[in-house]
């Protein structure tokens, strides 16, 4: 990819990541937009929330936050990855290049413990960010 | 003082009218401070036709005329507004309507305790009992003081107990209020227990098959002869 394009790794990396990262939080909204619930829709109308800035606001985007958030977590996994591999590819430095450069070399202890480290920064990013924010908005879904 | 008027109501679902008809020429009164209920077969057009009165559908042919704009609308799965706590699911309307903070709170209060919601105003509703969902169902359609109040089978999926005590609340909240109040239910019972008149839709298209008087004395004994009596004449036509 990198030889095909010839353009500067930065570029293609934030493509290549983008791309990822995407996908899921387009399926997800759709998905939140299939199964909307008609009763709240109604609701909303009913009660004054009917169109325009007001039903965005007051209806739309606090009832999709959660499938918006699901969604965030699926691509936030996926850009890992992504990232992890688009910089072996474009061979630069961050932690996947490191990593690449380092099973290129057959550094394997120091691959090992690269990986470990890369498995903890994500646990803990889960912990820290992505788990409590699940948990706020199961408790705002109904069932 | 308006009463409101459905004339000659049709609504079919698809693109033309060799299409599903689901309504078909319905047309009835209601005065204002009146009860009715509407029943009808399930899949009948129940919701349909209360949907379209509410103004959130719209209708092929026909003539609605005398309501309101604000209206209370209660649902039979509640509806409520999963990331709002209690408070400001009940609040949502007068917020909508553009109120101050302390005339929705002052509003907000008054209708907690009307609806026995003391303590759980900071609650979210997935944290509730059906029943108590509901009362906040109702509160939320209360607190904006809507001339009519619809209801769309607001018991059905509550316990018996549960059902008959709202059931009490809501007429007690019509004999302070005279509200006008349209409901749909699918109890011949509930319909003879709370309602002025009550209209019967036939099976399929939704026509008028029959409307019935009730004009049973207040309160009512579900016990009576009388009661057992009209009870039977709803069923029959249903
Ligand atoms: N948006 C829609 N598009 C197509 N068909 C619909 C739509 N909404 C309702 N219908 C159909 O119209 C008919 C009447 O539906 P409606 O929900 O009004 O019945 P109901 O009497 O309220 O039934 P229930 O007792 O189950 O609540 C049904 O056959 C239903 O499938
Ligand atoms: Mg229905």
């Amino acid at each position: 990819m990198v030889i095909i394009l010839g353009a500067n790794s930065l570029s293609i990396i934030t493509t290549i990541v983008f791309a990822t990262m995407i996908w899921p939080m387009i399926f997800s909204l759709v998905g939140a937009i299939k199964t909307e619930k008609l009763d709240l829709a109604d609701a909303a109308t009913i009660y004054g929330a009917k169109k325009g800035f007001k039903r965005l606001i007051n209806y739309r985007l606090p009832s999709f936050l959660p499938a918006f958030l699901s969604g965030s977590i699926v691509a936030w996994g996926l850009g890992w990855d992504a990232i992890f591999g688009a910089e072996i590819i474009a061979r630069v430095n961050g932690i996947g290049g490191y990593l690449g450069q380092l099973s290129y070399a057959g550094k394997a202890a120091l691959l090992f413990l690269g990986i470990i480290i890369y498995l903890i920064l994500i646990f803990v990013l889960n912990q820290l960010i992505w788990l409590p924010l699940l948990r706020l908005t199961t408790r705002y879904q109904n069932d | 003082m308006t009463n409101i008027e459905v004339k000659n109501l049709v609504k079919y679902f698809g693109q033309d009218e060799n299409e599903v008809f689901t309504v078909d020429d319905v047309s009835f009164k209601v005065a204002q401070g009146e009860f009715i209920c509407i029943m009808g077969p399930s899949g009948g057009g129940k919701s349909t036709i209360l949907r379209i009165i509410a103004g959130l559908e719209k209708y092929d042919n026909g003539k609605i005329t005398g309501m309101p704009k604000e209206k209370g609308f209660v649902f039979q799965n509640f509806a409520l507004f999963p990331w709002m706590s209690v408070k400001d699911n009940i609040g949502f309307g007068l917020k909508m309507m553009g109120l101050s903070k302390e005339q929705i709170d002052q509003r907000v209060e008054e209708l907690i305790k009307k609806m026995g919601l003391e303590g759980f105003e900071k609650a979210h509703p997935k944290e509730l009992s059906g029943g108590m969902r509901q009362r906040v169902g109702i509160a939320r359609a209360l607190a904006i003081n809507p001339e009519v109040l619809m209801l769309d089978e607001p018991f059905s999926s509550l316990d018996e107990i549960i059902a008959l005590r709202l059931r009490e609340e809501l007429l007690k909240i019509w004999e302070e209020t005279h509200k006008t109040v349209i409901m749909v239910t699918h109890s011949a019972e509930e319909a003879a227990f709370l309602a002025d008149k009550v209209i019967i839709l036939s099976k399929r298209l939704a026509r008028i098959v029959g409307i019935v008087e009730n004009s049973l004395a207040r309160p009512r004994n579900v016990r009576s002869k009388q009661f057992f009596r009209l009870v039977d004449k709803i069923s029959d036509l249903l």
